[in-house]
């Protein structure tokens, strides 16, 4: 290449130039595919533990739901004149029923989420006043079936709030990854929408919250 | 400013309300001093045995104070942070006495509330437990209800190894194999070896589980090496395989070994009883 000199020298630099460039083009598109491989990744699992604390909400809600036929035929055993607080309760179940006959899943719908929690919440409040009857009956009081109703509803009352917590928990950490930067920019890309959650409230209303 | 960081201040403590969740210094935490050493040692050794034979982890912790915290609120709290119960099989139970507040609970883990059920944890806390107290007959009371609570769990889990996790094979097969493959690649031309450990590196830190930024370091340095071996097969074809940098990985598992207790990675769903103690 003697009479071309000039053109090497300028060539190896160019070469040079090209090369480092297409190393930095390079390596840049390997971050960028690594992050958006583990963001992706990240945000799927987050989706997949919100799914599996919803589903734990919803079994140990129809834990409560199984008890009640004992818990009441219990205190109606001793209570005969509380017949407003036992239809209450029978109501709201097959109000409950007809959630669980219906293939369409709670979760997937706002609507349905609040309609579910809502009935929930009167549950709650009618099965307090069931249990309160016991202090006009000492002999129900004493009942250790009924001890043992009232323990297995405290247990599923308490699983009911530690699960209620941990779905909200994961419900706020996947949302604050699908609406940070730069993870919102992949989560728009890829379709993953905030979720809402329930105030931790025992009304009837419950409040619901994006954030 | 100076108001700014008050208000800061304040709000801080006023979200941290409730006790903190103490130390867990073996089976029996009697921060409320309600047992003498030699009893504690007693309990101690009959917890480490029932776990040796059935791997349940069953703890005592006593706390002069819940500090306004709910009985459930904070012993699921502690039964969480501690990890109470082996990881897959959930099997721990916690006997929490809170003295001030004169109230027990007996949290139970997922694995063993088919049997140990709430009603059983409630008769327990209140035939064995409620009576003993009241008498001021901590030992007495505690130990009844950790027999109560073994007799219900006995039966249901046996004590197995621990294993190791599976993946560290894959991840060790991986990187040989991803080694001969550049290696192999950078005979045929040095960008070509650059790409494949570059892949390589991609692999091994994807099975290892690495973060992100971990991986991107693996990707370049698998990419470095692709070309370095080029060098080196060309400098001394008879080195055979260079020296690759060794990923030196810890893979956690948890293990209980005699000289101090921790917890199997176990969780509790919410399940026990309370009762006033």
């Amino acid at each position: 290449m003697k009479q071309y000199d000039g053109y090497v020298q300028s060539s190896g630099r160019t070469q040079t130039i090209v090369v480092t460039a297409v190393g930095i083009i390079f390596c840049t598109l390997i971050i960028c595919m690594v992050y958006f491989t583990f963001t992706y990744n990240a945000l799927t699992k987050s989706q997949q533990q919100v799914s599996a604390t919803w589903a734990d909400v919803e079994i140990n809600y129809q834990r409560r739901t199984d008890l009640i036929p004992n818990l009441v035929s219990t205190v109606k055993g001793y209570a005969t004149h509380e017949k407003t607080t036992f239809e209450h309760i029978a109501e709201l179940r097959s109000r409950l029923s007809s959630f669980s006959l219906s293939a369409t899943n709670v979760a997937g719908s706002v609507e349905l989420q609040k309609q579910f929690m809502a009935i929930q919440g009167e549950l709650s409040t009618s099965l307090t006043r069931l249990i309160a009857v016991k202090e006009s009956y000492p002999e129900l009081k004493a009942n250790q079936n009924f001890m043992a109703l009232q323990d297995e509803l405290a247990g599923t009352e308490n699983r009911i709030a530690v699960s209620r917590k941990r779905n909200q928990d994961a419900v706020l950490s996947y949302n604050s990854a699908v609406q940070t930067f730069p993870r919102m920019i992949i989560a728009a890309i890829t379709g993953f929408k905030p979720k809402p959650y329930f105030q931790a409230s025992s009304s009837a209303n419950p409040e619901v919250n994006f954030k | 400013m100076k108001n700014l960081i008050c208000a800061v201040l304040f709000l801080t403590a006023l979200t941290c309300a409730g006790a903190e969740v103490p130390k867990l210094v073996g089976r029996v935490n009697d921060y409320a001093a309600v047992l003498t050493r030699a009893q504690m040692d007693e309990l101690e050794n009959m917890l480490k045995a029932d776990e040796a034979a059935t791997s349940d982890q069953i703890v005592v912790l006593t706390v002069a104070s819940l500090e306004g915290e709910g009985i459930e609120e904070f012993a699921n709290k502690v039964f969480h942070k501690w990890e109470l119960g082996q990881k897959k099989k959930d099997n721990g139970v916690l006997f929490l006495y809170s003295r001030d507040d004169h109230k027990s609970r007996i949290e139970v883990g997922r694995g063993l509330e088919g049997r140990l059920n709430d009603a059983k944890a409630g008769r327990i806390l209140r035939d064995t437990v409620a009576p003993q107290f009241r008498k001021g007959a901590y030992y007495d009371g505690i130990h009844g209800a950790l027999d109560a609570i073994m007799g219900e769990a006995r039966g249901e889990f046996e004590a197995t190894p621990a294993n190791v996790a599976p993946s560290s094979n894959f991840t060790i097969v991986a990187l040989v194999v991803g080694a001969v493959i550049t290696l192999i690649c950078s005979l045929i031309y040095w960008l070509v070896g650059g790409i494949a450990g570059a892949i390589s590196g991609y692999v091994v830190a994807l099975l290892a589980g690495l973060s992100w930024p971990m991986t991107v370091l693996f990707i370049i340095v698998g990419f470095i090496v692709g070309i370095a071996a080029r060098l080196i097969l060309t400098l001394d074809g008879s080195q055979g395989m260079g020296s690759l940098g060794s990923s030196d990985s810890s893979w956690s598992s948890s293990s209980s070994n005699d000289s101090s207790f921790s917890g199997g990675g176990g969780d509790s769903g919410g399940g026990g009883a309370s009762a006033d103690t």
